[in-house]
């Protein structure tokens, strides 16, 4: 039996805690209103970036403080706010919703429910623009953030506060590295905030379901906008996930942050700009675009151990047109962000998937946080795969080539198949510590062509159902020696008798 | 300087008695406006609501109710 009393007690105690804005407010009225932007007279007092409330239940954000009005955005209601209204500011700036119970949850990025799932009560919030921690409140990256996909953990290692951009043209795969990362921080503790901004909501639909079938929900939050929402909604979206993020941050934990996609969020914010009629420049962004993005990544950092050692890890993701890299916006982040992963259509239309680009990718600061075994077998990799590469370009001519030649071609076709992975299947640290040794040694010569995707498939079973004692015995943050290493390369060297039979694993070269 | 003086637009309730007229002007005066015009609204429920210029203050039962249920 519920208590009155006690609801009427907790209802008092609330209200009483309930802070009154002082009753001294400023106000204005509209002038003008057309394409969600509204001009304001009055309003003396107004600040940048104030949230205000228009009759009716409205919010607007000033942007643009001009001589003898005010330029602001409105977040809803555009068709419903009259010529004349009433606009009252309210003295704060935006806000955002943070807690833990927004994990699971789909939000907009006000941080109200879109799932149905009921509404969200946190009691707290984070301003939405927030100062970047300052240089000494930073430290150095130092642990790893393993996406589970081979070609970027063994050479464009992730670390826990980096920001490492994924850019390339559509279709090639961008959101579904963004995603496998999500799914790999499984018993990670990596609490992760997926931000889509102006995506089409049947996208967004479909990255939810394998989010949540993935079991990736429990420690994500999407915040969400979509191509259809309020232009200004897209414009906060980013800077909303990472007040989000930042919450998490300074409690010390770790953050996985992306951002899809930041070339729409520039088109959102060109739209906005150019209806409050700043000066457009370079492809008609406004000046301030640069800034735009530097302030939002800025806010992703490591935070140095006096500061609780929290992190926010960003893979914004910037999409190219026809593979040009020297855009304004893909330049402009390609400069703020630690590295990129650079992925290509011609690749991932010839079957290379995930499609990265081996030698235009990068990762400034993620070596130093690599697992030390990892970092170890993978040191070779690239400078094999870039011969390969150029021998490959002399293969076309169809000259006749030397025994030695062939076989540095074979094992690059070979190793670069190694490298292919398909989705949703992440590898762990020790499977791939697995497969990096075996495709370096003399058993992978051994594996006919085209057959080695199936072959790592396979050994992995292998190794996980007979050899579980080999996977124990890897430390990833230690050495492989000889010996391991030679248990290792005996084990695949018998899963491969086992699979192709000794007649015909030697005819392909 | 009282002829340029706004005029301060006062919302009430119910029809005001002389010692809130007193204190009005006194509280609008201290703000450089001497003319006063009253709108009684019942839809404030209650308080009053000052406007001189683009200034509001917003002292009504109705805004302090709003400020609660958004709160809650």
């Amino acid at each position: 039996m519920i208590d009155l009393n006690d609801i009427g007690r907790g209802l008092k105690e609330k209200i009483s805690k309930v802070k009154e804005s002082g009753i001294q407010r400023s106000t204005g009225r509209i002038v003008y209103s057309g394409d969600g932007i509204i001009k304001i007279t009055g309003l003396s007092g107004v600040q940048y970036n104030e949230l205000l409330d228009v009759r009716g239940g409205y919010q607007a954000l000033a942007l643009n403080l001009e001589h003898d009005s005010v330029g602001a955005v409105l977040f809803s209601g555009e068709d419903k706010v009259r010529f004349g209204d009433y606009v009252y500011s309210t003295g704060t700036t935006l806000e955002m919703k943070v807690g833990e119970e927004l994990l699971g949850r789909i939000v907009d990025p006000l941080g109200n429910a879109l799932d149905g799932l009921g509404e969200i009560v946190t009691g707290k919030s984070r301003p939405v623009e927030y100062p970047a921690p300052a240089i000494m409140d930073r430290g150095k990256v130092n642990k790893p953030l393993q996406t589970g996909i081979l070609a970027i953990d063994s050479m464009i290692p992730i670390g826990r506060g980096q920001r490492e951009l994924i850019i390339g043209d559509r279709q090639t795969g961008k959101t579904a590295i963004a995603v496998d990362t999500i799914l790999n921080q499984k018993g990670e503790n990596v609490i992760c905030i997926y931000v889509s901004i102006g995506q089409k909501a049947s996208s967004l639909a479909k990255t939810v379901n394998t989010l949540r079938s993935g079991g990736a929900m429990e420690y994500t939050c999407v915040v969400c906008s979509t191509a259809d929402d309020a232009v200004p909604l897209q414009y906060i979206a980013p800077y909303s996930g990472c007040a989000l993020a930042e919450y998490f941050m300074y409690q010390g934990k770790d953050v996985l942050i992306v951002y899809d996609d930041l070339s729409k969020h520039a088109v959102a914010y060109r739209a906005m700009s150019l209806l409050l009629k700043r000066p457009a420049g370079r492809e008609a962004y406004p000046g301030d675009v640069f800034y735009l993005h530097s302030r939002l990544l800025e806010r992703s950092a490591k935070l140095s151990e006096a500061k609780g050692g929290g992190s926010i890890t960003a893979l914004p993701i910037v999409e190219t047109l026809a593979g040009d890299i020297s855009a304004y916006i893909p330049t402009n982040v390609i400069s703020i962000t630690d590295g990129q992963i650079y992925l290509e259509s011609e690749l991932f239309n010839s079957g290379v998937r995930p499609a990265v680009n081996v030698g235009l990718s990068v990762s400034r600061v993620g070596g130093s946080a690599q697992r030390k075994a990892i970092r170890k077998i993978s040191g070779q990799l690239r400078i094999n795969l870039a011969q390969y590469r150029e021998l490959a370009i002399f293969m076309q001519f169809g000259s006749d080539l030397d025994a030695e030649t062939q076989k540095t071609l074979s094992r690059g076709a070979k190793l670069t198949d190694t490298l292919k992975q398909r989705q949703y299947l992440n590898y762990s640290v020790k499977e791939m510590i697995v497969l990096l040794i075996v495709s370096q040694s003399e058993v992978i010569d051994g594996i006919p062509a085209k057959k080695v995707t199936e072959y790592n498939d396979g050994l992995l079973d292998y190794m996980r159902m007979n050899r579980q004692d080999l996977l124990d015995a890897i430390d990833p943050d230690g050495e492989i020696s000889e010996e391991l290493r030679g248990k290792i390369l005996a084990a695949a060297e018998d899963y491969l008798n086992y699979t192709v039979g000794d007649g015909e694993a030697h005819t392909d070269v | 300087m009282i002829k340029d003086s706004p005029v301060a637009k006062i919302v009430v309730s119910e029809k005001p008695d002389d010692d809130i007229l007193r204190m009005v002007a006194e509280f609008v005066k201290a703000r450089g406006c001497y003319k006063t015009e009253y709108i009684i609204d019942p839809d404030i429920l209650g308080g009053i609501i000052i406007r001189i210029g683009d200034k509001v203050y917003d002292g009504s039962v109705r805004s302090r109710l709003e400020t609660v249920r958004r709160a809650l």
